[in-house]
């Protein structure tokens, strides 16, 4: 699916750093560092001026918080600046706020029910990064949450791109969040014994994440207009699912239709970016897209920020999108980014980012 | 304007109809059945509320580690699939969808990993994966061979609506001929236990737009309906159940648990959603109410409705299925969509059960106990929830 709409802000949160475009180029640059795949803390009052009506969000919602409002400050749309109600949220969830569930859960099961903390219920629901950042930055539009894996990224940016093309909205946020619990360190270090045994030459998956990214997204034309600094087409984001054939197959032919949709060659993609943690599609995935290209293994630059600040889940597929958009941003050169995310399941997802500026145009389509 | 989208199929399953008969469930919606009953699926002496709206365990027949809410899903799913009739398949899988709403996913998979020292690996693994839902919707597509978009969404308890209204703009928008979309919820003790906390719950009868009422009573289940573009759908011969002809979704932006007092966003998603239909309110001859039967719910939900619908507020048929079911969360606004459609379908609106005593601050028309006989033409359906979401469908005659 292709529209006209293009990113104009980026926010990053990650354990790398906090902040926008250069936090997003940070994450592929220089030494990894002994972070502990944790976001450093940071005081919300930071990037909030009612940050105090926050302080009892969860790890997860607050990273969010952060990121948006970077993302907004980097497109120019502080608070007060928009119409709320033509303003929309998207917001991408693997797991959520699951440390609040677990601490809720514990509390219920060790003191009985008149301990359970309505706070901790509350802040621990799927949503709740998204209300929270609705009531922070006076988001009166659509807002939804979406639930899945590494490809969710695409998913919410496809929704938001939806939006704007039936025009219930003038601009679109989208963020995706995650933190690091203990249920989940468990579950998945279980999940990777499991597959070390059934495929030992797998490469071991990166150790859990956590980080957020957000975007503002809105129409080319609106963004030039109001003067936007930073521009990056997004010309594609599409999901799919492997049937019968194999991984690669269905993923080479999707980047494909893609392209010939988009009328690009496979050497105009500068950067590819593959968000899959686990070891099982990691290699298809990466296969299929570079046949897809045309190119052999190492023929362009693969980019993955997992090994220097862990799987982050869904924000990793933000985390990715973010540097690839810097990176196309900060040439102003033709290209385009491709962003190829799975997680556990058959699904993938395929999100094309284009190269240019917006004097420029190139890549601007519909511009 | 773009396709018109149709719905051809549902599955139901809920305490009215743990067997997921539609017709038994639409018979005891009509005949206002109180399924709201002692909790029985866990211990809730501890609890100063202790009823809900249950399906029991037993039936659901479910599988070793199965979570209650995917087994609902599948068979609301399946129950769907055959509802529309041969034919509805013959789209191109990557053109066919699921977008499926919920609150909780697979909550009552994690409870009983918390609850349970000591499982082996295998089982505590499968549990933890669940807790989140997010391979449900995945995993329904790849059973039906569909291989177009798949969403789950969670809007709290719009989710069901917002799960509708998504489907409804894929097709619209041209990227899906046919979605399948609906909403899941599971009770369990963690949910129980965070309502119970947030002084929600009722501890007797849920009576919504009643002067007396006291909270709302919790539920569970799940429900899928099959949407599709109206020229695929005649040109199979289809059923058509009736049309999907607005949606819209707003936020308060205000309190992440308490809605907007005057319900601005609620009123906000119902004037999109009707404009979206081509409609005005005297278009609108029946509401099905988010009505939970709190004391703020239903007198915001009142307020908004005079904003959206003005004069026409007054006079229109609202009714809350929720006296009924309780509150299934992410189900509940698939439930009340699918109520809408038999409602054109049958002329028949459904009562709002337990009614008692009017509210000067409710003087809404809320179908008191019985059901009665309108012309439906085309009904809206109303959604809110926590992190103030609200959503608004408008269903039509096909």
């Amino acid at each position: 699916m292709t529209s006209p709409v293009a990113i104009t802000g980026i926010g990053c949160v990650s354990p790398a750093g906090i902040g926008g475009r250069d936090a997003a180029l940070a994450l592929v640059k220089g030494p990894p560092e002994n972070h502990g795949f944790r976001v450093p803390e940071f005081p919300l009052e930071d990037f909030l001026e009612n940050a105090r009506s926050f302080r009892r969000v969860a790890h997860s919602t607050k990273f969010c918080l952060a990121a948006v409002a970077l993302a907004l400050r980097d497109a120019g749309l502080e608070a007060g600046r928009t119409d709320g109600s033509r303003t929309g949220l998207v917001i991408g969830v693997t797991h959520g706020a699951l440390a609040f569930s677990t601490q809720f859960h514990g509390g219920l099961l060790r003191d009985g029910p008149e301990a359970a903390s309505p706070m901790l219920f509350a802040e621990s629901v799927l949503n709740a990064a998204g209300g929270n950042v609705a009531i922070a930055f006076g988001v009166r539009g659509p807002v939804h949450t979406l639930i899945g894996e590494e490809t969710v990224g695409a998913q919410a940016i496809g929704a938001a791109m939806e939006l704007l093309r039936l025009g219930v909205v003038d601009r679109c946020v989208v963020a995706g969040t995650e933190e690091r619990s203990a249920v989940i360190e468990n579950a998945y270090r279980q999940m990777d014994r499991a597959a070390s045994r059934s495929a030992p030459e797998e490469e071991s998956p990166p150790p859990a994440g956590e980080g957020a990214a957000a975007f503002v997204i809105e129409h080319p034309a609106a963004a030039v207009r109001r003067g936007a600094r930073f521009f990056v087409p997004v010309l594609s984001a599409r999901c799919s699912r492997a049937g019968r054939e194999e991984m690669d197959d269905s993923v080479a032919m999707v980047v494909k239709e893609e392209l010939a949709s988009l009328g690009k060659r496979g050497e105009e993609i500068r950067h590819v970016h593959v968000v899959v943690p686990t070891g099982r599609n990691r290699g298809p995935v990466t296969r299929g897209a570079l046949r897809a290209l045309g190119l052999r293994e190492g023929g362009t630059p693969r980019l993955d920020i997992a090994p220097r600040v862990g799987n982050a889940f869904c924000a990793a597929a933000f985390l990715q999108a973010s540097v690839s958009a810097a990176l196309l941003s900060a040439g102003g050169a033709p290209g385009a980014g491709l962003i190829l995310a799975s997680g556990i399941s058959k699904t993938f997802s395929v999100l094309l980012l284009g190269g240019g500026s917006p004097e420029g145009r190139t890549d601007f389509p519909g511009g | 304007m773009g396709e018109t989208v149709v719905v051809t199929g549902c599955g139901v399953i809920s305490p009215l109809n743990p067997d997921g008969e539609t017709g038994r469930f639409w018979a005891a919606l009509r005949a206002g059945e109180d399924a709201v009953l002692p909790v029985r699926s866990f211990d809730a002496s501890a609890y100063p509320c202790r009823v809900a709206a249950e399906i029991p365990r037993g039936m659901l027949e479910l599988s070793d580690g199965e979570d209650p809410a995917m087994r609902m899903a599948r068979i609301a799913f399946r129950k769907a699939i055959v509802d529309a009739g041969p034919g509805h398949g013959s789209a191109e899988p990557t053109r066919t969808g699921v977008v499926l709403g919920t609150v909780l996913g697979g909550v009552s998979s994690g409870d009983r990993y918390i609850r349970t020292p000591g499982l082996d690996p295998e089982n505590a693994r499968r549990l933890l994966l669940q807790y989140p839902m997010r391979g449900l919707a995945a995993s329904l597509a790849a059973e039906a061979g569909i291989r177009g978009p798949v969403l789950t969404v969670s809007t709290a308890c719009a989710s069901g609506t917002d799960a509708i209204g998504l489907a409804f703009r894929k097709i619209r928008g041209g990227e899906a001929d046919v979605v399948l979309a609906g909403g899941v919820d599971a009770l369990c003790e963690f949910s129980f236990s965070g309502f119970s906390a947030l002084n929600a719950l009722t501890p007797g009868k849920v009576r919504p737009f009643s002067k007396n009422r006291s909270g709302l009573a919790l539920g569970e289940g799940a429900v899928f309906l099959v949407l599709e573009r109206e020229r695929s759908a005649t040109a199979r011969g289809a059923r058509i159940l009736g049309r999907v002809a607005g949606y819209a979704s707003a936020v308060d932006a205000t309190h992440l648990t308490a809605p907007h007092r005057d319900g601005r966003g609620l009123s906000a998603a119902a004037t999109a959603a009707i404009r979206e239909a081509g409609l005005d309110p005297d278009g609108i001859d029946y509401v099905s109410a988010h009505g939970t039967g709190t004391l703020y719910n239903d007198c915001m939900e009142t307020r908004a409705l005079k904003t959206a619908l003005g004069r026409r507020a007054g006079v229109v048929p609202v009714s809350s299925i929720k006296a009924i079911l309780g509150h299934a969360f992410g189900a509940a606004g698939a439930m009340e969509a699918l109520a809408c459609l038999l409602a054109i379908r049958d002329g028949i609106v459904p009562p709002t059960a337990n009614f008692e005593e009017p509210d000067p601050e409710c003087d809404i028309d809320c179908v008191p106990n019985r059901e009665r006989s309108v012309t439906v033409r085309a009904a809206l359906s109303l959604s809110a929830g926590f992190g103030g979401q609200n959503a608004a469908l408008v269903l039509a005659r096909g």
